[in-house]
């Protein structure tokens, strides 16, 4: 009998955490990605593109973006769109942390590196991606509450996450207030909890003074 | 369909309901953020347990759920209920949204003076110690000293709350009210163009320039000959530039 009416619930938290670290993956490769056309492409028509989508996303309301892909791409399902919405949206902010990781490292150390006949490969993967990932974290950690936040966003499109499940739940219970009141803790726990794993991972990493 | 130009049409009339969403929130958030500055400064014992808890509350969950804990919630409570005229202003969906968009925002403002401010007193402290006992009250203190300087390195990063606003007051949309997004997604849903959503999206850009136009404007007004603050923000959103 508890675990029954438990059942809707975990469902839910479950496809939340899914979309999130989805969207959290995705995300993170995007960011990447167009950090590297930003710092490394001297053409500039891929940076104005770059700069270009990330004056659209940062200027747009998150529910308008969730759903231009939601009716941009009707032939998808409706949470894989929210998920891409999500990512694209913590690409463009994740940008700005790489950037200002990447700034902060001095040009003299690739080259000391290159001098020291390391190889680019083993420059990044030894030199420059500790110290990234060490100034990154943070903002990183930032990103990712936000948009933890934000799968609640993507219950607009109907798929059943946290919200989505309340709303249904709410009008058949006699205390709907309690049901909005439980899913808020239960966005505050997720995110005070990965909060604290993040800070632990932080300390655990090879950091770099 | 009433011609985009005619005075009833959707848009609008969501533009007036936006803008008068977004005016009173940036109003009252600024309103909530002073007031909790001003006793955070102040050091006041009670006061730090409870911005903790206000902090962690508005931070750790969704908007929309905080606008559905208001909107659906209130109307639970038997000591509202059996107030008329609480109930009459509560159960008004546009009062819902000022409330919870008002109480949202308000601590994320707050939590950007308060995090200048804490670094303001690291890099030169004692100032407020200092006017005290220059004779002033902890009030002009806080008014003369401490504000000018929290409002002044924190002007660019307080542009980007106001941007968030307005983006937030997009929301409003799930509690019925026929905002800019309301009317973007009627008109979508009644002639399945997607052109409806574009437009929308273009006029929300459009308020977002003019605003980011307007701080640089204050921020050009209010410059003062010292150098600013350099303040690091880990801990709020980081939206907009």
């Amino acid at each position: 009998m508890m675990w029954e009416s438990a059942l809707p619930w975990l469902q839910s938290i479950s496809i939340s955490l899914a979309i999130a670290s989805i969207a959290l993956l995705l995300g993170l490769l995007i960011s990447l990605l167009l950090t590297k056309i930003l710092v490394d492409t001297i053409h500039p028509l891929p940076k104005l593109g770059v700069r270009t989508l990330t004056y659209l996303v940062k200027g747009l309301p998150e529910v308008i973006i969730i759903f231009v892909f939601y009716h941009v791409l009707p032939f998808i399902p409706a949470y894989v769109s929210g998920t891409l919405a999500l990512a694209l949206l913590f690409a463009t902010y994740g940008i700005d942390v790489w950037m200002d990781a990447f700034n902060s490292i001095p040009q003299g150390q690739s080259e000391a590196a290159l001098a020291l006949n390391l190889k680019p490969f083993q420059l990044q993967r030894h030199i420059l991606m500790p110290q990234l990932l060490h100034k990154a974290l943070p903002g990183l950690k930032n990103l990712w509450l936000i948009l933890l936040k934000d799968t609640a966003l993507v219950s607009q499109l109907g798929v059943t996450e946290i919200m989505q499940t309340i709303y249904e739940m709410a009008p058949q219970s006699q205390n709907p207030t309690q049901l909005y009141a439980i899913g808020a803790c239960i966005y505050i726990a997720l995110s005070y909890g990965s909060e604290l794993l993040i800070h632990k991972g932080h300390s655990c990493l090879p950091s770099s003074r | 369909m009433s011609s985009l130009l005619s005075l009833s049409h959707p848009f609008l009339e969501g533009l007036c309901t936006t803008l008068s969403l977004f005016f009173s929130t940036v109003l009252s958030a600024l309103i909530i953020a002073v007031c909790c500055t001003y006793c955070y400064a102040l050091n006041l014992k009670f006061f730090k347990p409870f911005l903790k808890v206000y902090l962690l509350v508005i931070r750790g969950s969704p908007l929309l759920v905080q606008l559905f804990l208001i909107y659906y919630g209130l109307g639970q409570w038997d000591c509202i209920k059996t107030q008329p005229w609480l109930w009459n202003v509560l159960k008004e969906p546009w009062i819902t949204a000022w409330l919870a968009f008002s109480l949202n925002s308000g601590a994320y403002t707050t939590l950007l003076f308060k995090e200048t401010l804490d670094h303001l007193d690291q890099t030169e402290p004692g100032q407020y110690e200092a006017g005290l006992t220059l004779g002033l009250s902890p009030q002009q203190a806080f008014r003369k000293i401490l504000f000018p300087q929290v409002w002044h390195c924190s002007l660019n990063a307080y542009s980007n709350e106001v941007v968030f606003i307005l983006k937030a007051t997009a929301l409003a949309s799930t509690i019925s009210i026929m905002d800019l997004t309301g009317a973007g997604r009627l008109l979508v849903a009644e002639t399945y163009n997607i052109d409806y959503l574009i437009i929308t999206a273009l006029i929300y850009l459009v308020l977002n320039s003019l605003i980011l136009t307007c701080f640089k404007w204050i921020t050009a007004l209010t410059a003062r000959p010292t150098k600013p603050l350099k303040v690091s923000l880990e801990n709020t959103h980081s939206h907009m530039v």
